[in-house]
C-alpha cells in the first residue's frame, strides 16, 4: 500500500512541483538574456544575484508547495479520500515525507544544474569552482547533511499545518504562523540549552568522566574535544571529511536535528490518528 | 441477525455545543436506511464518526465488528458530502485509483457506469458539471463490492432528473447482503426505497422504524412525517 500511495502522492504534487522548477529555469534564462542587453550587469554580478535568488525561491516555494500539499490532501477535500483510504495514517505520512523529500531534491538539483549552465554561459570566473565551495568537498556527507535538514524542515511544516487544524480550526493561516513561530521557539531553546549543557559538563565533568563516555563510544555526552580525540585514536572517519574540532558538534547538531523532526512527526502521528476532525 | 453496523451510546460535542447527545442503533445486513433530519441535525456528523474521520467521541461505534479507521475502511464505501476525487484526475486515473487501493472494486462495473453517462474515458473531472461530477463519484462508490455503503447527501447538489438517475444507479449496483446508510433531507425523491428511517433533530433520534410500519402507523409519508415532525421542531 505504501507504494501505491507514494505513487498517488507524486500524481498529486508533480504539476506544482514541475511549475516551480520550470519558473526557476525561466528566471535563470531571463538574467541571462537581460545581460546581454545590459552593460552593467557583470557575470560575477549576475551569478551572484542567481544564486541568491534560485537559493531564496527553492526554499520558499518548496515549503510552500510542500505545505500544500500536506495541507490539501488531509485537511481539504482530498482529506476525505485519504483518511478513508484502507492505509494506516503512519504510511500516508511517511509517503508524503518520502514524495515531498524527493521533490525538494529535484527542486534543488534543478536549481544547482540551471546555476550550473548560467555560469558557463556567462564565462563566469566564480562559476563551478563556487558550487564546490556551498556544497563541500564531499558532496555524499554534504547530500545527507541538505536533506536531515530538509526531512525536519518538512516534518516541522506538518506539524505547524497538523496543529494549526487540530487545535485552532477555521484560523489557519495565523495557525500555521503560530505553530511554526512554537516549532522555532521549541528548537532554539533545545539548542541553546544543549550548548549550555555542552559547556556545564565540559567544566563540570573531570576528564575521567569524560573518558569513561569516550570509551564507552558514547559520543553525544562527551566534551567537542574528548569525542574528537576518541573518533581520531581510533581512525573513525565520517566519508571523506577529516575529522576537525567540530566533527562532534556536526554530529551533535545533525542528530538533534534529526530528533527534532523525528519527534515532529511522531506528533503528527498522534494527532492524525486521535485528535484531527475534518469539518 | 448480525448487524453490520452498531452504535452504542454514541455522542459528541463542537465545543459547547452537542453534534450527537446518546444515540443507539444497529443496521442489518441488506437494508437501505436512510437518515433524515434537517441541516445541523448531526447527520453527517455521524456519517464521518463511522468513517473516521472524526474521534474524541463518547460511546462505541462498530462496523463488521471493527472499530472506525483503517481496520473498518475496507468494508465501507464511502460518499462525502463534497467533491473527495481530485478534480484533475480524468475519469480513468480515477477508476485505476479505486481499482489500486480496493481489492473489491469492479472496474469493468465503473466503465459501464460513465459510459451510460456518456462520459469519455479519459475526460477531466474538473471539466464536468456538478452534477455530472457528483455522478461521477457515485459511479467509484457503488462499483465497489463493499457490506457498508455511507452515502452523505447524495441527492443534495443535483437537479430532480439527476435525482432519478442516482437513486436508479444506487439501487441497481448495490449487493443483496449490502446495507446502505444515506443521510439526505430531500426525502421525497428516496422514500420508495427505504427499509429503515432514522429521524434526527438535534444530535438525537426521534424516530428510528421500518419505513412501511411508520408510514401505516402514521397514516402518512415520511416525507409527509417529516415535514410534520420538522415544522412542529421550528
Amino acid at each position: 500500500m505504501l507504494i501505491k500511495t507514494i505513487k498517488y502522492d507524486f500524481l498529486f504534487s508533480r504539476k506544482a512541483f514541475f511549475t516551480t522548477a520550470a519558473l526557476m529555469i525561466g528566471f535563470t534564462a531571463l538574467v541571462w538574456v537581460v545581460s546581454f542587453f545590459e552593460a552593467s550587469i557583470t557575470s560575477l554580478t549576475a551569478v551572484g544575484l542567481v544564486t541568491m535568488v534560485v537559493g531564496i525561491y527553492v526554499m520558499c516555494s518548496a515549503g510552500n508547495q510542500v505545505l500544500q500539499f500536506f495541507s490539501q490532501n488531509f485537511f481539504g477535500d482530498a482529506g476525505y479520500l485519504m483518511l478513508t483510504l484502507p492505509v494506516s495514517r503512519g504510511k500516508l505520512i511517511l509517503s508524503k515525507i518520502i514524495v515531498s523529500m524527493v521533490w525538494f531534491n529535484f527542486l534543488l538539483l534543478t536549481g544547482v544544474i540551471a546555476l550550473f549552465i548560467f555560469g558557463i554561459a556567462m564565462n563566469a570566473s566564480a562559476g563551478f569552482s563556487d558550487f564546490t565551495i556551498v556544497f563541500g568537498t564531499s558532496g555524499f556527507i554534504t547530500f545527507i547533511a541538505i536533506n536531515v535538514f530538509v526531512f525536519t524542515l518538512i516534518s516541522v511544516l506538518f506539524l505547524a499545518v497538523t496543529l494549526s487544524n487540530s487545535y485552532i480550526g477555521s484560523w489557519r493561516i495565523p495557525g500555521i504562523v503560530a505553530g511554526l513561530a512554537v516549532v522555532g521557539y521549541g528548537a532554539a531553546v533545545i539548542r541553546l540549552g544543549t550548548l549550555l549543557h555542552g559547556r556545564h559538563r565540559e567544566m563540570i565533568f573531570v576528564e575521567d568522566i569524560s573518558h569513561f563516555y569516550d570509551d564507552a563510544g558514547n559520543v553525544i555526552g562527551t566534551s567537542h574535544f574528548h569525542s574528537n580525540e576518541w573518533l581520531v585514536e581510533r581512525g573513525i572517519r565520517i566519508g571523506r571529511i577529516p575529522i576537525g574540532e567540530t566533527a562532534y558538534f556536526d554530529i551533535f547538531l545533525w542528530g538533534m536535528v534529526l530528533a527534532m523532526g523525528l519527534l515532529a512527526l511522531g506528533v503528527v502521528y498522534v494527532l492524525l490518528k486521535n485528535k484531527v476532525s475534518l469539518d | 441477525m448480525e448487524n453490520i453496523l452498531e452504535i452504542t451510546g454514541l455522542s459528541h460535542s463542537y465545543g459547547k455545543n452537542l453534534a450527537l447527545g446518546n444515540i443507539s442503533l444497529g443496521l442489518p445486513k441488506g437494508k437501505i436506511v436512510g437518515v433524515l433530519g434537517p441541516n445541523g441535525s448531526g447527520k453527517t456528523t455521524l456519517i464521518k464518526i463511522i468513517m473516521g474521520l472524526i474521534n474524541g467521541y463518547d460511546g462505541q461505534v462498530r462496523i463488521a465488528g471493527e472499530v472506525p479507521g483503517i481496520q473498518a475502511n475496507p468494508h465501507i464505501s464511502y460518499l462525502p458530502d463534497r467533491n473527495h476525487i481530485p478534480s484533475w484526475l480524468t475519469t480513468s486515473q480515477a477508476i485505476n485509483l479505486f481499482g489500486d487501493f480496493y481489492p473489491d472494486f469492479d472496474q469493468a462495473r465503473a466503465n459501464d457506469m460513465l459510459e451510460r453517462m456518456k462520459i469519455p474515458p479519459n475526460t477531466k473531472i474538473k471539466t464536468l458539471s456538478r452534477g455530472t461530477q457528483e455522478k461521477v463519484q457515485l459511479a467509484m462508490v457503488m462499483s465497489r463490492r463493499a457490506c457498508l455503503y455511507v452515502l452523505d447527501e447524495p441527492l443534495g447538489a443535483v437537479d430532480p432528473a439527476s435525482r432519478e438517475f442516482i437513486v436508479n444507479t444506487i439501487l441497481k449496483n448495490y449487493p443483496e447482503d449490502g446495507t446502505i446508510l444515506l443521510s439526505t433531507h430531500i426525502i421525497s425523491d428516496i422514500e420508495p426505497v427505504l427499509d429503515i428511517a432514522i429521524f434526527l433533530r438535534e444530535g438525537e433520534i426521534v424516530l428510528m422504524d421500518d419505513a412501511d410500519k411508520i408510514r401505516e402507523e402514521h397514516g402518512k409519508s415520511l416525507d409527509g412525517l417529516f415535514r410534520e415532525v420538522f415544522r412542529n421542531a421550528d
